[in-house]
């Protein structure tokens, strides 16, 4: 399991990360989220051991990760800033690798290579960002990680390659118990993969969930009722309405109840239409903040 | 929980790697070493003695091109090795890998260690594989190339290579632990780079401005030209210049001081904050002293430059405070904009930071120019000094150091005490006189005068510049110069030597030469008369009958160190020589170097007034002609007012004395073939002689005063 407990980061006078906690289950996808500068990479480069911490205390099984050697060598981070040793191939660079990392994995490597259709001889400094982060992928995937740390990994990925990296990625959790910590500002890819996930803004986490939980707690409904509500009725007492927006006699609720409690409020009220609609991950996070006209939206988008 | 780090550990893996991707440097620098010094060995194997100077100042690691390379390795495979931390993103990707600091610290160290010493080490093992005997040309080497002579009369043998692969280790190593610790507290390449060259010369060039600063405000500072103690701070410049043997001392200082570098980078790289990488600086603190260091440096050379520019007198310090303010504030904004990167500098912070350097400045500027040190006024306790090192430079010069058994070099050393009290008092004076000096009345030349104390080691030696008066009228000068102690110091019998390679007599027309004979006897003669010298006599400018110049075998046989080496003296032979001018008198050079008024074709003095011409004389009178050519002196004794006397000899009598001599001349070279001397031909000179009058002179009175002299 990965652990933050108050960690502490300030870079010349500005307060980066402030008093934050994480907690990464192992064998989870965690999505890391927040506008830029929100100090997601602080805290991804924080738990791959780069940065040391002002204060605070970040942990994997209950040990230190910075300057500790075992941690490190079970865990991969490929960070936003992608960083070849200068005019080395993809071979070359495996060949470090594996003299660096115990968990080498050679037969995956060369799987992932065939995959991934990369020129296992050109100079690394010569591939386009997309092929350099493949390439990031391959090595980092084959040293077999336990934890693997991941910097905005999709941006500049074709979707197949998308598919393929999230893929292998996904095999790794299934078949080792691999515990991904990726940071994003994509939500709508990530709510597909991550089991659990954080909202960064400002140095501070806002929020930190379990996706299930939170897709469970929070409902999107459409209600219409036969009459108008007489004066001082309300038919939505009862239930923590985040968001309403009414057009014509079609009420659209966004509302944090579990979805039982929701149906038996309002069918005590005799609605000719309830509908639950699909909830995205990105208006759970609006409203969570206090709808689309909270500061909140900007936070993510 | 934290794992225990280990202070000291090495990744062979690191090293491994920082090898393959980097072999390109060790194998440029071993090109470089081999094509620079090795290839010219083998180019010209057959007689290596043909490029004997080549061997030497290779192996005494006085060449440039090796100094270049010895600069150029250790910051290049620095800059290479290091360059990871100067960006995000290789940052972040070295150090998210299973090493420690430490691991990478002392890993990129060590590979830094083994390319730069492998070229020397590649290098070293040729030279020893094809060395082979290889003499010098001693004089050559001592007098033209400036190259010293080695110990042994083979300068290529296995010692002189391993000295060579030893020192310039020593070199590379110093260089490369300055260049490592650049690294770690910059934050780019490109600071890197100007990091390392900033602190391999910072100190020499601490040490130089702070001598500047103590030649400009304290009286007898010695100059900013003490180019050994400036050297001596690092390698790169001490070697070379100690002929490749500083000695074991300074080795071993080189040793700890670049291993201390290297443990305080450990250190720094330990607390390193990688989020700065790309920044000018990494560390605040340095920040903040390359800030006030650049504008120290920055105000020293403008305020310097404003004081050159007015003159460098007493009166031009008001514009050194001038240039030391404009070039603080100009450079204090420049280095802050350099280590900001930014334009926006100027900012309450900034002002403050100001304030607190102008309040450091002025307590700078303040303790040279007010002397809080009380060093212009310190004189040294008698009883605690051993000995005294003296010499006068300038219009009288008293500083012909014949044995270096009895001179440091530069100054003859006295160790008599009387002497010794004299010298105390002599300096005594010269503080009471301090303000004299420092504000001329007059426009007196000055004399250098050179003063230290042996045994006593505070204060420092004192270079005076005081007037020529005030030397001649020094009563303690005056007993320390015809003491038993200043007699035998001065004497030509301390000369060691074997022989005379060529001794040559002239005056600024004719030259003669003499035989190793004729130069024993006239050299006991001048001895003699050195001995009856009064102190008033020899700081007479009256101009000397003619010089002695003798070029001689610096060294008696048992001493092999320097075996062959040339020297070289002059010394005057003033009319009140009577012993040696009787001798000239009786060999029939006399006739030859006495001035005679016949002789004259014609004779104009010129009174100069600031150095322009205030009025002019001819000189006719035969009588007044001979007062010039008897009085006349060699030098002004107050450069605003003094009389300069053109006087032209008869061409017909100017070669009359070198005819005589020419047939003479064959013998000679004839024998001091035997002494391996040089061709001593008497060669003729052009025959114009200027004299010049100080005030009081008996021969300006003599042309102002009598008729005969056309006035213009």
């Amino acid at each position: 399991m990965i652990e933050i407990r108050n960690l502490n980061k300030k870079f010349d006078g500005f307060q980066a990360v402030s008093d934050l906690n994480l907690r990464v289950k192992t064998g989870s996808v965690y999505g890391l989220f927040g506008t830029n500068g929100a100090g997601k990479t602080t805290v991804l480069k924080h738990i791959a051991g780069i940065l040391r911490a002002d204060s605070g205390a970040i942990e994997i099984n209950g040990e230190s990760v910075y300057e500790n050697c075992s941690i490190k060598g079970r865990l991969a981070f490929i960070p936003d800033d992608l960083y070849f040793f200068s005019a080395c191939s993809l071979q070359e660079s495996a060949l470090f690798y594996r003299s660096v990392y115990r968990g080498w994995n050679q037969d995956l490597y060369e799987e992932m290579t065939a995959l991934f259709k990369i020129d296992l001889r050109r100079k690394l400094s010569k591939f386009s960002k997309g092929m350099q982060k493949q390439a990031a992928f391959i090595l980092a995937i084959s040293t077999s990680p336990d934890y693997l740390i991941l910097d905005e990994p999709i941006d500049g990925l074709d979707p197949l390659i998308r598919k393929l990296v999230w893929k292998r990625i996904l095999d790794g959790v299934a078949e080792r118990k691999m515990t991904v910590l990726s940071s994003s500002h994509n939500l709508r890819e990530m709510e597909n993969i991550c089991d659990s996930m954080g909202l960064m803004s400002e140095g501070r986490m806002m929020i930190e969930r379990d996706l299930n939980e939170l897709k469970s707690d929070i409902q999107k409904v459409q209600v219409a009722f036969r009459n108008e509500a007489a004066p001082g009725e309300n038919r939505y007492s009862g239930l923590e309405v985040m968001h309403r927006e009414s057009r014509g006699s079609i009420d659209l609720l966004i509302v944090r109840n579990p979805k039982n409690a929701v149906e038996s409020s309002i069918r005590a009220h005799d609605p000719i239409l309830l509908d639950f609609l699909p909830l995205s991950l990105e208006e759970i996070f609006i409203y969570e903040f206090g709808g689309d006209e909270n500061a909140a939206k900007d936070t993510l988008f | 929980m934290r794992p225990k780090t280990p202070f000291f550990s090495i990744s062979p893996v690191l090293i491994r790697e920082n090898m393959r991707r980097l072999w390109a440097i060790p194998v440029f620098g071993f090109l470089a070493y081999f094509f620079s010094g090795v290839f010219p060995i083998l180019m010209n194997y057959n007689d290596l003695s043909r490029i004997w100077s080549h061997i030497l100042s290779s192996l005494n690691n006085t060449q440039p091109f090796f100094l270049m390379i010895h600069a150029l390795i250790p910051t290049i495979s620095a800059a290479a090795i290091f360059r990871y931390l100067h960006a995000a993103g290789s940052a972040s990707v070295m150090h998210a890998m299973p090493f420690t600091r430490f691991t990478l610290f002392y890993s990129n160290l060590a590979s830094g260690l083994i390319m730069i010493s492998l070229p020397v080490l590649a290098n070293g093992a040729i030279l020893l594989a094809i060395q082979k005997p290889v003499e010098y040309d001693a004089d050559y080497s001592y007098q033209i190339s400036g190259l010293y002579p080695p110990s042994t009369p083979n300068i290529m043998s296995t010692p002189h290579i391993m000295n060579w692969v030893g020192m310039s280790l020593v070199i590379v190593l110093f260089v490369y632990s300055l260049c490592v610790l650049a690294g770690i507290i910059t934050g780019n390449t490109v600071m890197h780079i100007m990091t390392a060259g900033f602190l391999n010369f910072i100190l020499p060039a601490l040490f130089l401005l702070l001598t500047l600063w103590g030649d400009i405000f304290l009286f007898g500072f010695p100059p900013a030209v003490q180019v050994a103690g400036i050297s001596s701070l690092t390698p790169l410049i001490y070697v070379p210049f100690s002929n490749g043997s500083p000695g074991w001392l300074l080795i071993t200082i080189y040793l700890i001081v670049s291993a201390l570098v290297c443990l305080f980078s450990a250190a720094l790289y330990a607390i390193r904050p990688l989020e700065r990488a790309g920044d000018m600086l990494v560390f605040r603190p340095v920040e903040t002293a390359v800030n006030y260091l650049v504008t120290f440096f920055g105000m020293s050379v403008t305020a310097y430059y404003f004081y050159a520019m007015d003159g460098g007198t007493e009166e031009s310090k008001s514009r050194f405070y001038i240039g030391a303010a404009a070039g603080a504030l100009i450079f204090f904004i420049l280095s802050r904009m350099l280590v900001k990167k930014t334009l926006r500098v100027w900012n309450r912070k900034a002002a403050a930071g100001f304030g607190v350097y102008a309040i450091a400045a002025l307590l700078v500027i303040a303790g040279f120019s007010l002397d809080l040190s009380g060093y212009e006024r310190r004189v040294p306790n008698p009883d605690r000094v051993e000995e005294v090192g003296f010499s006068v430079a300038g219009i009288v010069s008293m500083s012909e150091p014949f044995a270096e058994s009895h001179s440091d070099g530069n100054n003859l050393l006295f160790k008599d005490p009387g002497n010794i009290s004299a010298f105390i008092a002599f300096h005594k004076r010269v503080v009471d006189n301090i303000s004299s000096f420092k504000h001329k009345e007059r426009d007196y030349a000055d004399l250098s005068v050179n003063l230290s104390y042996g045994g006593y080691s505070f204060p420092p030696d004192r270079v005076w510049s005081i007037n020529y008066p005030f030397i001649r009228e020094d009563k303690n000068l005056k007993q320390i110069f015809e003491s038993q102690e200043f007699k035998s110091l001065n004497s030509l019998i301390n000369l060691e030597t074997d022989g005379f390679k060529s001794v040559t007599l002239h005056d600024w027309n004719y030259s003669v030469s003499l035989t190793p004979y004729q130069a024993r006897e006239l050299f006991s003669c001048v001895d003699r008369d050195k001995t009856l010298e009064t102190w008033e006599q020899f700081t007479d400018l009256t101009y000397p009958l003619a010089i002695i110049e003798t070029d001689y075998d610096a060294t008696k046989q048992d001493d092999a160190r320097r075996s062959g080496v040339s020297a070289y003296f002059t010394t005057a032979i003033p009319l009140y020589y009577e012993n040696t001018v009787k001798w000239l008198r009786e060999n029939g050079y006399y006739e030859i170097f006495v001035k005679e008024a016949s002789d004259v074709v014609s004779m104009t003095a010129l009174h100069i007034v600031n150095g322009a011409e205030a009025e002019s004389v001819n000189v006719t009178d035969p009588a007044n002609m001979q007062a010039v050519l008897r009085y006349g002196e060699t030098a002004p004794i107050i450069a605003g007012d003094y009389w300069s006397v053109d006087v032209r000899f008869g061409k017909e009598s100017a070669y009359a004395g070198s005819t005589a001599n020419d047939n003479r001349d064959i013998e000679i070279e004839a024998d001091y073939k035997e002494y391996g001397g040089a061709n001593p031909a008497a060669s003729i000179q052009p025959n114009v002689i200027i004299y010049c009058l100080n005030e009081n002179n008996p021969a300006l009175e003599a042309i102002l005063g009598k008729a005969g002299n056309a006035k213009q």
